[in-house]
């Protein structure tokens, strides 16, 4: 038997475009698995150029997923940038309508793209879906549907638009709040607080019970012990928006907490042929291509790791059940993304209450016009996916000179990469590969939440995502079969 | 999921996802859809599969989203145009090219060549995988434009909008619905208005002709006040040539309209028809006083007109052909 390659081509029910390549030898094991992003969209280059008050309304479009995550970094840079600080009360408004977005992105993750392989396990991949969520759990996906409509409306109050969002200015917002708006944000932030509470409380009771669940989240395949890094507050507290970045090593001790503009002091990235998307890693660790130990990972659980806790009450009894049930921190447990993803949930639906019991939020100093220019302004805030970074350089007329754009689907490219090793080598034996270990091999990317608009910020170049196709290649790499199909090739 | 319901696939360009999301967002409807329709293709919530939708002779109704940047791109664009009896473009990057058409005019290996040597990237870092398996981990090659799906084929209902507000989805669902009664729209329709957003906008002065700009400020020069025109304000807002019917969330949100819904009818570069219709109320007061020299001194306060004129619909603006035609020469 000779040597094979399987293609996973396109992964589907994640957010841009994605292939999976693994190599297997000829006794049928796996050499080396190879998660690659091929889709491109320029957006570093089209940016130069442009005023930079204008980028946060345009890279908010890197991703529609996670537009507010770009909009606010961008607007973080901008900020930096003309040496603005925002107002105290813009700074809230920011975070308050921020963390709406936090909740719309991690709920459509959860319940759209993930839940039906928990949930619907079992069933058949053209009924592993909303639809088939629908017909098995009615209740959930109506109570999913009711936050679409909650979340669009705070967010539309906010940011004019819910996606691709209206809202800021260099130094801070453009609209005050008004108390007609908190009247209506009181009630809405209710029902969204029942909400994430429900389907947290729906995770709990069936799917971490559920059996299916149980051998993915101890899994050894599905466990990497790696780095982490996220944004802590002054207390080192949970926090999306501003505070400190801080890296933890897998044994949980603080490696270095720093601010946004030394950045690159601390991070650095590395390129490879085969990706449009590049892997960002440690400098003091340097690369080491996709070793578990010099990896370091972004998002959810990375957050929940280095934080020492989360300051609202609810969530809090959930992070330290997810703490406990799991053995202490920093969890390493990939699956765990997902429990983190709702514990986060119900945190940003407490912390829009709090707000709301803030009087300074209806006070009218939105923007802060003076400070000194910088011409070079650093933004970082938590994406729903993790440590977003936004750097821009302007020329002394506020005219883009460089871009730089790193986003947590890309920080974790290289966990993603060495994870889909440890699975495809753990569930792969032979050359007979049945769609639902592949499934399974999807569902440890999946956990990242990966978003490949954003890993790349690029123009998308395989825009078919067909499903699972499965192309066998000989030593030589000529095609000799496919099992399922083969979407029309590029040139 | 029975065969006998008509069959609906959600293709893509090279999307950003935010088109899903606002297709998400409307809620009961969508369910409602997905009740109704068969659904075969939409990869970011289902495992459909490519080949199921290259076998199948008849889609009823294809949605597509994102610009063509691809040959695969195209040749989706192509196989749903062929196939289906209804085709919509939604989101303005299918109808206009949108915020990835900024890239138009740029070569795709300087676009590359960027994103590879920004300045955390490790100069000479690019790894070269092995040969063997090379062929394996191919990735595809950039095209030189990038397109709306309503250049290259032609839709039957375009829903304009960076992402469609959610009145025009539900009007979408609404043609869907009636669509499954066997009642067709007309070819064409589009589902915005046709006058601009100024007709609409609650800001709109009383006499539009005697609508004086006092000058030209960017968004770090002047904090917009919420209740007065942005125009009047100095502030350059797209509203004059851009269609309404996007429920004017951004000026809600005390933001200047940045033409995601395209052209008003009936105008063909919006670039052009902007500076005709801002040199006339450019300091209608004050023309003598100022002089040509002045004039164009204050004109030169537009920093990016590329981005500002087009940042929705470069590709199909005359430019973008002009310089396409040269390029071609």
């Amino acid at each position: 038997m000779s040597r094979r390659t399987i293609t996973i081509e396109p992964v589907t029910r994640i957010e841009g475009e994605v292939k999976v390549a693994i190599f297997l030898n000829e006794r049928g094991e796996v050499e080396r698995a190879y998660y690659q992003v091929v889709e491109f969209r320029g957006y570093e280059e089209f940016c130069k150029n442009r005023p930079v008050e204008d980028l946060p309304r345009i890279t908010s479009t890197v991703c529609g997923v996670c537009s507010w995550a770009h909009h606010l970094a961008s607007a973080k840079a901008v900020d930096a940038l003309y040496g603005r600080k925002p107002t105290e009360t813009a700074a809230k408004l920011r975070e308050f309508g921020y963390q709406a977005h936090i909740i719309d992105s991690h709920l459509l993750h959860f319940v759209v793209l993930s839940l039906p392989d928990f949930a619907l396990s079992d069933a058949p991949p053209e009924l592993r879906n909303i639809a088939g969520l629908l017909r098995r759990n009615p209740e959930l996906v109506k109570k999913f549907i009711e936050s679409r409509k909650i979340l669009r409306n705070i967010e539309e109050t906010f940011g004019g638009k819910a996606i691709h969002p209206a809202f800021v200015l260099p130094g801070g917002v453009s609209k005050k709040l008004t108390r007609d708006d908190v009247d209506k944000l009181s009630k809405l932030c209710k029902d969204l607080l029942d909400i994430t509470t429900y389907i947290y409380e729906y995770f709990i009771d069936r799917i971490l019970k559920s059996k299916n669940f149980n051998e993915l989240l101890y899994n050894e395949a599905y466990r990497l012990r790696t780095y982490y890094i996220g944004l802590v507050d002054n207390n080192n507290y949970l926090n999306f928006y501003d505070g400190f970045v801080r890296i933890i090593d897998s044994k949980g001790r603080e490696v270095t907490k720093f601010e946004a503009d030394k950045y690159t002091d601390y991070i650095a990235e590395h390129a490879e042929d085969w990706s449009y998307s590049k892997f960002p890693y440690l400098k003091s660790l340097g690369w080491r291509g996709f070793v578990e130990e010099y990896i370091c990972r972004a998002g959810p659980l990375a957050r929940l790791n280095v934080a020492d806790d989360i300051s609202t009450e609810r969530a809090r009894e959930a992070y330290k059940y997810m703490v406990e049930t799991l053995g202490g921190k920093p969890i390493h447990n990939t699956i765990a993304y997902h429990w983190s993803r709702l514990i986060e949930c119900i945190h940003a639906s407490e912390k829009m209450i709090e707000f709301l019991n803030d009087d300074s939020i209806l006070r009218e100093d939105i923007v802060n016009t003076s400070g000194s220019p910088r011409y070079e302004g650093v933004g970082i805030v938590e994406a729903p996916r993790g440590l977003l970074v936004h750097h821009y350089q302007a020329d002394e007329n506020f005219i883009a000179r460089e871009v730089n754009i790193i986003t947590p689907t890309a920080i974790n490219n290289a966990a993603i990469n060495a994870e889909l090793q440890k699975v495809a080598s753990t569930l792969i034996k032979g050359f007979e590969v049945p769609e639902k270990i592949l499934n399974l091999v999807e569902t440890s990317i999946r956990a990242y939440d990966p978003c490949n608009a954003c890993a790349t910020h690029t123009l998308s170049l395989l825009s078919s995502r067909g499903g699972i196709t499965v192309l066998i290649y000989d030593n030589e790499g000529r095609l000799i079969e496919k099992l399922h199909s083969k979407p029309p090739r590029l040139r | 999921m029975s065969s006998n319901k008509p069959k609906l696939a959600i293709v893509y360009g090279s999307v950003c996802g935010g088109c899903d999301v606002s297709l998400v967002n409307v809620g009961e409807p969508l369910a409602d859809l997905l009740t109704n329709y068969d659904v075969i293709y939409w990869s970011i919530a289902l495992d459909g599969k490519l080949h199921t939708l290259e076998k199948l002779e008849r889609i009823d109704v294809a949605i597509y989203m994102g610009p063509i940047r691809t040959e695969l791109n195209m040749k989706l664009a192509k196989l749903i145009r062929e196939k289906a009896d209804l085709v919509v473009a939604y989101g303005t990057c299918a109808v206009y090219g949108g915020i990835p058409g900024l890239g138009a005019l740029i070569k795709p290996s300087t676009l590359v060549e960027t994103m590879k040597s920004t300045v955390t990237t490790t100069p000479g870092s690019e790894k070269v995988v092995k040969s063997m398996e090379k062929e394996g981990l191919k990735i595809p090659p950039l095209t030189n434009q990038c397109l709306p799906l309503s250049v290259v084929v032609e839709p039957d209902v375009l829903v304009p909008g960076c992402p469609p507000a959610v009145e025009n989805v539900e009007k979408l669902i609404d043609i869907l619905k009636k669509y499954l009664r066997g009642e067709k729209p007309v070819k064409g329709l589009m589902l915005a208005e046709p006058r601009s957003l100024c007709e609409e906008c609650p800001r709109r002065p009383k006499d539009m002709s005697k609508l004086v700009i006092p000058n030209i400020y960017r968004l770090h020069e002047a904090v917009p006040k919420e209740d007065k025109c942005f125009l009047e304000q100095g502030i350059l807002c797209l509203g004059p040539i851009t269609r309404a019917g996007c429920g004017h969330r951004c000026i809600k949100a005390n933001m200047p309209c940045a033409g995601c819904m395209g052209p008003v009818q009936r105008v063909d570069d919006v670039g052009l028809k902007f500076l005709s219709s801002l040199a006339s109320a450019l300091l209608a007061d004050k023309e003598k006083e100022l002089g040509e020299e002045g004039l164009a001194k204050l004109l030169d306060k537009i920093v990016d007109p590329q981005g500002l004129f087009y940042r929705y619909t470069l590709p199909t603006s005359y430019l973008t052909k002009l310089v396409l035609k040269r390029l071609r020469k």
